[in-house]
């Protein structure tokens, strides 16, 4: 679907990461892969460090380090934020929700929207869909909208297929109404799908049990239980490579702009190696699509986009210069981008939780 | 380049990758459980190398890669750089 939005804006990102830093060499010895296969992975994929939250460490604590840093700089004030809507697969608890969590530890008032959304990579671009329609009730002045997870806790160390890429972090926008361009989003999600990015057991239907912490061996020698994460990576990987390019060329089609005039493609990053045949199949220059992230932190889900800007982009002083694209491909499967100008970002930073 | 000499290079690529001399050109590399998809990337990254093409992103999946002939038409059909 093909949605468009008025005068809302991107005002405010903080990405906050966790201190604890793995780098890719640490693990290799448990993936079923030669040193030298391993290696040469590494520089294809881009596998470096990741940043995984400590053993306690939850997404309630990494959103409100971010939230407490917001409120001190006073880029937002605590009377001012009218809801929270939090994107995340790991939340604190099955119930209650985590955006609840937050608010009662930041001591928000009780007229503070809460709500939390089970998404993942493509999960900004739903988070700023949610926000943009709640601005719409014109009630709401700003909303802190989240994405965090801490999956790197539900992978098996002997999975090589998302074990060396998986990182947590945290991000949190500031989401306004103000006068802007009009905003393109393009939507679309595949159920029948949906198993090809599983964590299988742990829900209602299949609660653990000793059966589920059991790990078992795949064909490609993997080592997982039914607690961690599922990735078939060829498949999500054709995924990708069957939708994102053609839903580009769509949403700039259908709104009439030119891929020149993009100044910034944001993409989720899975891995470098994806990152690079996108950009071939798109012919989009690699340094207008940025692919660092990946390596320096890992790829932590929905929050992967807004790191991205936090690191990346670079506001100029003409409007039209801020004009960029972000896209989000994964569980669901759901793959999504949006068009925005982001002119008014007027505060981005990375900050660490140790 | 004649055909036979690239299929013969892809074979040394493989043989390299995976450490083994098992594989033939006759080798169902999928089903016989030569190449899984990480083994895909690495091959893509040193054919793309070696003979400078680039692999288009929607033909890499586990079909084009199931033997040598079909890695072939891969390398014949890719874009050079």
């Amino acid at each position: 679907m093909l949605l468009n939005f008025k005068d809302k804006v991107i005002s405010s990102i903080i990405s906050v990461i966790p201190d604890k830093k793995i780098k890719f060499e640490s693990g290799m010895k448990n993936y079923n892969f030669s040193k030298d296969q391993n290696l040469k992975l590494k520089k294809i994929m881009g596998f470096g460090a990741r940043h995984v939250a400590k053993k306690k460490m939850t997404v309630s604590d990494l959103s409100i380090h971010g939230i407490k840093f917001l409120i001190k700089k006073n880029i937002i004030k605590k009377k001012d934020i009218g809801a929270i809507i939090l994107v995340t697969q790991t939340p604190d608890h099955i119930i209650p929700p985590t955006s609840n969590i937050i608010q009662s530890k930041l001591n928000l008032s009780n007229n503070t929207l809460c709500l939390d959304i089970n998404q993942g990579c493509a999960g900004y671009l739903i988070g700023l869909m949610v926000s943009f329609n709640i601005l719409n009730l014109k009630k709401f002045k700003k909303i802190l909208l989240i994405n965090a997870d801490v999956l790197s806790k539900k992978v098996s160390k002997f999975d090589r297929n998302s074990h060396p890429l998986i990182g947590d972090a945290a991000t949190i926008s500031v989401v306004e109404n103000k006068k802007n361009e009009k905003i393109f989003l393009s939507l679309n999600m595949d159920g029948k799908n949906a198993n090809f990015l599983k964590i299988p057991a742990g829900g209602i239907k299949i609660p653990f049990s000793k059966f589920t912490s059991k790990l078992k061996t795949d064909k490609s020698g993997n080592k997982r239980s039914l607690e961690n994460l599922f990735m078939k990576g060829d498949e999500v990987y054709l995924f990708i490579m069957n939708t994102v390019p053609k839903m580009i060329e769509s949403i700039l089609k259908k709104n009439k702009l030119y891929l020149e005039q993009i100044k910034y493609f944001f993409f989720h990053q899975p891995n470098k190696f994806i990152l690079k045949k996108l950009s071939e199949k798109m012919n989009i220059d690699e340094d207008k699509m940025p692919n660092n992230i990946v390596g320096m932190y890992g790829n932590s889900s929905g929050a992967s986009i807004p790191i991205n800007i936090c690191k990346n982009f670079k506001k100029k002083s003409t409007r039209k210069d801020n004009l960029v694209c972000l896209a989000g491909f994964g569980v669901g499967l759901t793959w999504a981008s949006m068009i925005i100008n982001l002119s008014s970002l007027k505060f981005k930073k990375i900050i660490k939780l140790s | 380049m004649k055909p036979e000499l690239i299929k013969k290079e892809i074979l040394n690529i493989i043989k390299k990758i995976k450490h083994t001399s098992k594989i033939s050109i006759k080798s169902n590399l999928i089903k016989d459980g030569f190449l899984d998809s990480f083994d895909i990337i690495i091959l893509v990254s040193e054919i793309e190398k070696i003979f400078k093409i680039k692999v288009s992103g929607d033909k890499i999946n586990l079909k084009n890669f199931s033997n040598i002939d079909q890695i072939y038409n891969l390398v014949k059909n890719a874009s050079k750089f």
